[in-house]
C-alpha cells in the first residue's frame, strides 16, 4: 500500500467516519453515498496532480494499472473509463482544471510525512541498486484493541543484500518497518500511531521522536474478506524508519534482541473490544 | 557471513546476483521449465500405452510443469518474507505442502477415471469432463476463488515455527489452486495428459491467475475446442 493511500486518503475517511457506530465514509460500499467523499477524493487526485509536477515524477507506466476500468453511475448513464481515459483532467473526458496546484498545498502533507518518518526523505523511491532484505520479525501476531499493545522484534545481523550495500560503518542505509496481514472483523480504534523502540511501560505521548507513522483501519474490514475483489489477506503498510534506527542507534537505546513496537489506538471504542490483529510485524534493511 | 558465501559472492557477477536477489524464485522457474522439457521430449519418443507407474510419473511431471507457474507470486512472497539465510528452505518448504495437496488430488482423479473409464468408457468420461470443465470456467464463484489464490499469510520468522508456517502455506494456497482449477486438470488426465491439451489448459490457467480480467468465454471456448480437437 502506498504512503498517500494510507494517509492522508485512509486516515480522513476513518476521522469523518468514525467507528461508532461505523460511519458512511468508514466503509469502501457506503463511502459515496457522503457527499464530502467527492470534497476528499477530488482533492487527493489535485495532491497526487500537484506531486507529478515536481521534478521528473510520472504517472507508473504499468499496463495493467493503466488498462483497469471502472464503471460510475447505472443504467442509461452509466460511463466505464480506464486509468489512462482519465490521467490528464484538462482533456476529454474530464475537461477540468484545479485552481490552486502550487507546490504550498503539499506542505502539511510532507510535514506529516517528515514528522511520521523521522527523515524528510520518507517519500523517495527506494534506489534500483538496493535490494530490501528481511532481519527480523515478530514471532506472532499483535491484536490492535482499545488500549495500547506492543510486540518485539529479534533482529538478526543482514547476511544478503544489505549486508552488500551497507555503508562502511556497516549501517543498513534504509530501514523499513512492515505491518502485515492486518485483519479482522470488528474495530476497537478508528487508527494506530505507531511507536518504535519505547521503554518497558513508557507512554507513547513521551517519545513523539520514535513515531514511525499511523495505520488507517480504513479498508481493514473488506480487505480481510475473500470476494471477488479481495483475498482475504487483510492490509499491509509499510514505513521508512531510517531516520529514527539512526537515531536509536546513536542513542545505543536500539535493542536487536528486544525491538520493541507499540500500537497506540486513535479514538478507540469504549464499547467495542474489537477483534483486528497485525499478523506479524518485520523489519527490513536495504 | 560465512567464507563460502564471501567467495561465492566474488565469482557471481554483480548483476547476477542482483537478479538472484530480486527473484529468489528463478529455481523454482527452471524446475517447471525443466518438467516441460521431459513432457514435450516424451510426448516426441513414446507411442506406446503407459504402463501404471509411467503414469504416476507422468502425473507428477504434468503437475510440476503446469501448476508451480501459477505460484510463484507466492513462492517469492515466502523468500522475501523470510530471513535471508532461510529463504530456499522456506521456498522449498511452501512447495511441499503446495504439491502434496496436488499429489492427493491427482491420486482421487487417477483413480476415479480408472474406475469409470472402464464402466462408462473414455469417450463419454473425457466428453462429461470436457464439459465440467467448461462449465466450471464460467461459474460465477470462480473469480473469487481465483482471488484467494493471492492469499498471504504471516510466515514466523524462525526455527520450527517457520518451517510449519510455509508447510502450512503451502497447502492452503495447494487448497485454492485446488477448488479453482481441479476441473481443468482433471480434463487435461482424461485425455491421457495430451501435449496440446496441457499446453493450452496452461495457458488458461496463466491467464487466469495473471490476467486482471480474464476473459471467461474465451478460455472456455479454448478449453472446448482443444478438447474437441483431441477426441
Amino acid at each position: 500500500m502506498g504512503s498517500l493511500e494510507n494517509l492522508p486518503h485512509g486516515d480522513i475517511h476513518m476521522e469523518v467516519g468514525g467507528i461508532q457506530p461505523l460511519g458512511w465514509m468508514s466503509s469502501f460500499t457506503t463511502a459515496g453515498r457522503d457527499p464530502i467523499f467527492w470534497l476528499h477524493h477530488a482533492n487527493i487526485d489535485r495532491l497526487w496532480k500537484v506531486w507529478l509536477n515536481q521534478g521528473s515524477r510520472v504517472n507508473p507506466p504499468e499496463t495493467r494499472w493503466l488498462d483497469m476500468s471502472f464503471t460510475i453511475g447505472g443504467d442509461a448513464s452509466a460511463a466505464t473509463l480506464a486509468v489512462r481515459d482519465v490521467l490528464d483532467t484538462t482533456q476529454p473526458p474530464l475537461n477540468y482544471h484545479y485552481t490552486d496546484e502550487s507546490p504550498s498545498v503539499l506542505e502539511p502533507a510532507i510535514a506529516a510525512a517528515a514528522f511520521a518518518a523521522g527523515s524528510p526523505s520518507e517519500e523517495e523511491q527506494l534506489p534500483e541498486e538496493l535490494v530490501p532484505e528481511m532481519v527480523g520479525a515478530s514471532d506472532e501476531g499483535v491484536p490492535l484493541a482499545a488500549t495500547s499493545t506492543e510486540v518485539e522484534i529479534a533482529v538478526e545481523a543482514p547476511s544478503g543484500p544489505a549486508f552488500a550495500a551497507a555503508t562502511e560503518s556497516q549501517r543498513p542505509r534504509k530501514v523499513y518497518l512492515k505491518v502485515e496481514n492486518v485483519k479482522g472483523e470488528d474495530l476497537a480504534a478508528s487508527s494506530y500511531l505507531v511507536h518504535l523502540g519505547l521503554p518497558p511501560g513508557a507512554s507513547a505521548a513521551e517519545y513523539e521522536d520514535r513515531r514511525v507513522g499511523k495505520v488507517s483501519m480504513f479498508g481493514v474490514l473488506e480487505a480481510s474478506q475473500s470476494d471477488e475483489e479481495h483475498s482475504g489477506s487483510g492490509l499491509t503498510f509499510s514505513f521508512d524508519i531510517t531516520g529514527i534506527f539512526e537515531r536509536l542507534q546513536e542513542a545505543e537505546e536500539f535493542d536487536p534482541e528486544h525491538l520493541r513496537v507499540t500500537f497506540t489506538p486513535v479514538h478507540a471504542s469504549e464499547e467495542q473490544s474489537g477483534n483486528v490483529r497485525a499478523g506479524r510485524v518485520s523489519l527490513f534493511y536495504a | 557471513m560465512s567464507a563460502t558465501t564471501q567467495a561465492a559472492y566474488g565469482v557471481v557477477p554483480l548483476r547476477l546476483r542482483r537478479i538472484g536477489w530480486r527473484h529468489p524464485e528463478w529455481w523454482v522457474i527452471l524446475i517447471a521449465a525443466a518438467a516441460w522439457a521431459l513432457i514435450l521430449r516424451h510426448a516426441a519418443h513414446s507411442h506406446t500405452v503407459p504402463s501404471a507407474s509411467q503414469t504416476i510419473i507422468a502425473t507428477a511431471v504434468m503437475v510440476v510443469a503446469m501448476m508451480l507457474p501459477l505460484t510463484l507470486a507466492n513462492v517469492r512472497h515466502v523468500a522475501l518474507s523470510s530471513l535471508w539465510r532461510r529463504r530456499h528452505r522456506a521456498m522449498a518448504a511452501f512447495l511441499v505442502g503446495y504439491l502434496c495437496c496436488w499429489a492427493v488430488v491427482q491420486t482421487a482423479i487417477q483413480g476415479t477415471l480408472g474406475f469409470l473409464a472402464p464402466l462408462l468408457g473414455w469417450t463419454l468420461v473425457a466428453g462429461l469432463l470436457m464439459v465440467t470443465a467448461v462449465l466450471w470456467e464460467i461459474s460465477p464463484g470462480r473469480k473469487r476463488r481465483l482471488r484467494r489464490c493471492r492469499l498471504t499469510v504471516p510466515l514466523a520468522p524462525r526455527g520450527w515455527r517457520a518451517d510449519n508456517a510455509c508447510v502450512r502455506y503451502g497447502v492452503i494456497t495447494g487448497f485454492g489452486c485446488v477448488t479453482t482449477c481441479w476441473a481443468l486438470m482433471a480434463a487435461v488426465a482424461a485425455f491421457s495428459h495430451s501435449v496440446l491439451v496441457m499446453v493450452v489448459v496452461f495457458v488458461v490457467q496463466i491467464s487466469d491467475r495473471y490476467q486482471r480480467r480474464p476473459s471467461p468465454v474465451l478460455t472456455s471456448l479454448a478449453i472446448l475446442g482443444v478438447c474437441l480437437l483431441s477426441f
